[in-house]
């Protein structure tokens, strides 16, 4: 289940900010192989329309997702390539479909919303792994916990007047992993002008309520001593 | 479009810290020898540091030799005066040669990790 909170500063109109739609997904991890670091998943979700604040652009209508998800690690390179093991892809490839073909005030269209595939996929660098599993290099916190990566997000509709319009980005940053807590930040670099015309930041915060809470949340439902 | 777009972005980045997430209870803080090393004199005992206090009960670390062949004591145990220290005695005078240390720790919060490295012995 997910809700963001958008604040947005857009050029030449004021400040706004508000809650977007609520989301829900799920995902099911059908193939893993520990042995070579890969991981298969397939998931759907749905972004509820009008459970946001329109003033930060929700919609009114909701839009349904279904993606295939991979992720591999390249722990199971020849030991000459040792350093290249801290490597991992993950990626995903699926469709957003909307409920609603277009929006519509006094019976005239003023936006369509196709169906639009989505892919992308992220590399990085663990230097988590580095230290714990290939080199002890020295380094020490918090440069020890740290995952350079690079994202590449893109979106192509599909029909409704915009079939084979692509934008997306490309995001460089870096997450930090500790024991409680996980942050992330990004650069948001458009790949074209459909996309936007500035680069952005996209900054996460994760709280591992598990750790936190071990003996509540963080509890197994089943085998607890 | 561009709302679409960066939920699609926070989304990725939902997914990495979801795959980042399974080393973050009790993962390797340092250990003797370092990972990845090259020692001249061959040790006693490999000592992993942990990041959180072990259930010694359900953690083990073995080390193998180069052909597979495992030259640990099978004696795992937690440091006397330190919860988050596990040690494992080895076979007396390792030959020159590369070693594999796998390790496998369930945490006090009962979350089980696991891991490798490897060390060599080059005298």
């Amino acid at each position: 289940m997910g809700e963001s909170f958008l604040e947005l500063n857009p050029n030449d109109e004021p400040e706004t900010s508000g809650f977007g739609n609520v989301e829900l997904a799920a995902k099911y991890q059908f193939f893993t192989s520990e042995a070579h670091e890969t991981i298969f998943s397939l998931g759907a979700g749905v972004e509820i329309g009008g459970t946001g604040q329109k003033r930060v652009g929700a919609e009114t209508f909701s839009t349904w997702s279904a993606a295939f998800f991979f992720g591999k690690g390249l722990g199971d390179l020849t030991e000459n390539l040792a350093l290249l093991r801290p490597v991992a892809v993950t990626g995903l490839v699926g469709v957003a479909i909307p409920t609603s073909a277009s929006t519509q005030i006094n019976n005239v269209e003023i936006e369509r919303h196709p169906n639009v595939l989505q892919y992308g996929f992220a590399l990085e660098y663990s230097l988590i792994y580095l230290q714990e599993q290939v080199k002890d290099i020295g380094l020490r916190a918090p440069f020890d916990r740290l995952i350079p990566l690079t994202e590449f997000s893109f979106g192509t509709s599909l029909n409704r007047g915009q079939s084979g319009q692509t934008t997306g980005t490309i995001n460089p940053g870096v997450i930090w992993s500790g024991k409680y807590a996980q942050f992330g930040v990004e650069a948001v670099i458009p790949i074209n002008e459909r996309t936007g015309k500035s680069v952005g930041v996209i900054a996460q915060l994760h709280f591992y309520l598990d750790d936190l809470f071990p003996r509540t949340l963080g509890r197994p439902l089943f085998g607890w001593r | 479009m561009q709302k679409r777009l960066a939920s699609f972005a926070i989304g990725l980045l939902s997914l990495l810290a979801a795959a980042i997430r399974v080393d973050a209870h009790a993962f390797l803080a340092r250990a003797e020898p370092q990972v990845g090393s090259r020692v001249t004199k061959p040790p006693n005992e490999v000592r992993i540091w942990f990041s959180a206090p072990i259930e010694t009960r359900l953690s083990s670390i073995k080390v193998f030799d180069a052909s597979g062949k495992q030259v640990d004591k099978k004696d795992t145990h937690l440091d006397g005066h330190d919860r988050t220290l596990l040690h494992i005695s080895l076979r007396p005078s390792l030959a020159p040669g590369a070693y594999k240390v796998i390790w496998r720790v369930t945490s006090v919060d009962t979350h089980v990790t696991n891991g490798d490295f490897r060390f060599e012995v080059a005298p």
